[in-house]
């Protein structure tokens, strides 16, 4: 098989997701809009009639509109585009990471590496996400979870291996925390005390930070039938956090109902998480300027999860929990469960 | 349309028939709906005109509708002399011109067009029956003809019994999937008749009634529409035997199809702030919402089990 190329750069500076031989190919996830459909496909046009010898394959990887819908467009372009372009564009639809419709003829080379693009260009889009990402960030949660389990000091080498950062990014990390940070000679570290610099630091930036994906819906389903919903997925890179976390934490806080589900997974691509929300509620959207989430899912980006096992269902670790709350603005509660975690380690 | 109390009707329709024929007779559309979310509150009001009643099972439909008929007639309700075929027919007359069964209760002015009527259907003869089919009643005042659809069978599988007037009301999802097998698509024909004012398409107005019941249903009952997927692919099997796959593969197209569709939705919002919604403030983004938790839930569902 021809070898693919990713993130090509073409003719006036356009990109191509990905390239095999001459046959350019553009990715998009979650394509609710047709207007979305319309324009790549009018780029994808203007690219074709500057690049005679090439082809364009238009990857929809999830979507809403109808397959109906998506032949009405697709057969409009007949009446839009000349022959010699429209012969060399093709479009086919993904959903669930399978292959439900094409559109144009599509050469066997792009047939047989269409699911190794999609793949990769998804993995891509969840990496994306992750510019934000901040090495004391991480590496303070993890110290901050070890300390509040009491579980004593961690080596560099876990260290490591639970953030997912290299040797010489979380020793030029721990060199950041080192009034709070007590060294010992076998490579090992723990948190002395609360370091409470920068918690307000990791606190205030936390909504930068995470990974954050939040939907709303106008007549919200009842919490009992997603949480249920959860749970039948028996899958163990699913954690609850938030409210029920902290219930977890601490039986007795002042938490009434439950009006935000957060949910924590661990590295999921975004498609992953559209499909979980699709299964969970399909009425969710993301959520608008003004719009108050009410199903929450936030996305690990370390290599371990840190999770607790609660007696059904997996639960988020303590900072986590707390950074939900503080999110969702209760900062009584928020408040309560840190007090109960750090009086568990002065215990 | 007229504003109606659902109690109100189907207590009047009830009452007038003969006892004999109550547990032939299924109350299908707007009303059976109406009763089956919000019979609770006896206030509540929607607008309706026509009040379908079905006669099952298909093998006793001529008897029990002779039956009806004769005795609306002689308690006083009166026929609805509007649209084609107006006049009882012959027997030279071709079974697809003779009018429909179409009563006023007696109380109604029968030159008051907005006012609701009764009209008598039937279920299919065959589960292969594949459009619309007319079987021949004959009374006194002539020939008259009782219509069935294709999907009817699947409206009327396993209705409600309303235990104290003896007679049956179809269940919701039961018309919701119904209407959606009926519309794979947003077929362009429109209703004879303006829909409150505007000319409406006929998938629309269906459609609109599968949005109608699921808002009902999720604001009643809180459901899990994931149930009603499997209760389809028992009534797909029951009614359609081998063919159920068949149908059940593009169910929910034309559904979907609405959903990207502004201008469909639009008709579809109007349809139900007039109709089964009356009293209640939805907007095209909720109808919207609804519609994705049918696809999602009821009829991803329905797939899974068809695979």
């Amino acid at each position: 098989m021809k070898s693919i190329s990713y993130n090509v750069a073409l003719k006036d500076n356009r990109m191509a997701d990905a390239l095999l031989d001459k046959s350019i190919f553009e990715y998009k996830a979650r394509v609710n809009d047709l207007r979305l459909v319309q324009s790549t496909i009018l780029n994808l046009a203007k690219i074709l009639s500057e690049l005679p010898d090439y082809a364009c394959v238009f990857i929809i990887d999830g979507t809403r509109i109808s397959k109906s819908r998506l032949w009405d467009e697709w057969q409009s372009l007949y009446k839009l585009l000349q022959p010699s372009i429209l012969n060399r564009l093709r479009m086919v639809v993904f959903a669930k990471g399978s292959i439900i419709e094409k559109f144009g003829e599509l050469n066997n080379d792009e047939i047989d590496a269409l699911v190794e693009i999609r793949e990769k260009l998804s993995k891509n889009s969840f990496e994306n996400l992750n510019h934000k990402k901040d090495a004391l960030f991480e590496i303070l949660r993890v110290l901050l979870v070890h300390w509040f389990r009491r579980l004593g000091s961690l080596q560099l080498s876990q260290l490591e291996q639970i953030s997912g950062y290299s040797y010489p990014t979380v020793a030029r990390t721990l060199n950041k925390l080192d009034d709070y940070l007590i060294r010992y000679s076998d490579r090992s570290v723990e948190l002395k005390s609360f370091p409470q610099r920068n918690w307000l630091k990791l606190i205030t930036t936390s909504d930068e930070k995470r990974l954050v994906f939040g939907y709303w819906a106008y007549r919200p389903k009842s919490m009992e039938d997603i949480i249920r919903r959860v749970q039948e997925r028996h899958e163990n890179d699913i954690a609850f956090g938030g409210i029920i976390g902290a219930r977890y934490y601490l039986p007795s806080i002042n938490l009434i109902g439950i009006h935000r589900l957060d949910l924590t997974v661990l590295k999921w691509d975004s498609l992953k998480i559209e499909i979980l929300i699709q299964e969970l509620d399909p009425g969710l959207k993301k959520i608008e300027r003004g719009t108050l989430p009410q199903v929450v899912v936030h996305n690990l980006t370390r290599a371990e999860s840190l999770f607790n096992q609660g007696e059904i269902f997996n639960i988020a670790d303590e900072v986590e929990c707390l950074l939900d709350l503080h999110e969702a603005r209760l900062e009584s509660p928020f408040s309560e469960l840190l007090e109960h975690f750090k009086e568990q380690v002065n215990r | 349309m007229k504003e109606i109390k659902p109690i109100e009707v189907i207590r009047k329709v009830a009452g007038a028939l003969p006892p004999e024929c109550r547990e032939n007779i299924v109350i299908i559309g707007s009303l059976a709906a109406a009763y089956a979310y919000l019979v609770d509150n006896q206030n509540m009001i929607v607008q309706t005109k026509d009040i379908d009643c079905l006669v099952k099972p298909h093998t006793v439909a001529v008897d029990k509708a002779q039956l009806i008929a004769r005795k609306l007639l002689d308690v006083g309700w009166q026929r609805r002399k509007i649209g084609p075929h107006q006049n009882p027919g012959s027997p030279d007359t071709p079974i697809d011109e003779l009018p429909a069964i179409r009563f006023y209760p007696p109380d109604n002015d029968p030159k008051e067009g907005n006012d609701w009527f009764v009209e008598f259907l039937t279920e299919p003869e065959f589960s292969t029956d594949q459009d619309k089919k007319w079987t021949r009643i004959i009374i006194d005042e002539g020939h008259f003809g009782l219509p069935s659809f294709r999907f009817l069978a699947i409206t009327a599988f396993q209705p409600n019994r309303i235990d104290d007037l003896e007679i049956y009301y179809a269940q919701p999802k039961m018309m919701a999937l119904a209407n959606l097998l009926e519309h794979p698509q947003i077929k362009p024909e429109r209703m004879s008749t303006a829909f409150a004012g505007r000319n409406i398409k006929r998938s629309n107005k269906d459609l609109g009634r599968v949005l109608a019941i699921g808002y009902l249903e999720q604001e009643k009952y809180k459901s899990d529409f994931r149930e009603w997927g499997y209760e389809w692919a028992v009534a797909l099997k029951d009614c359609f035997r081998d063919e159920w796959k068949g149908l059940a593969v593009n169910t929910g197209s034309g559904l979907a199809a609405l959903l990207q569709s502004d201008e469909d939705l639009d008709e579809v919002y109007h349809t139900c702030q007039y109709g089964l919604l009356t009293s209640f403030g939805i907007t095209t983004e909720i109808l919207r919402e609804v519609g994705y938790r049918i696809l999602g839930d009821a009829i991803g569902t329905l797939q899974k089990i068809k695979d």
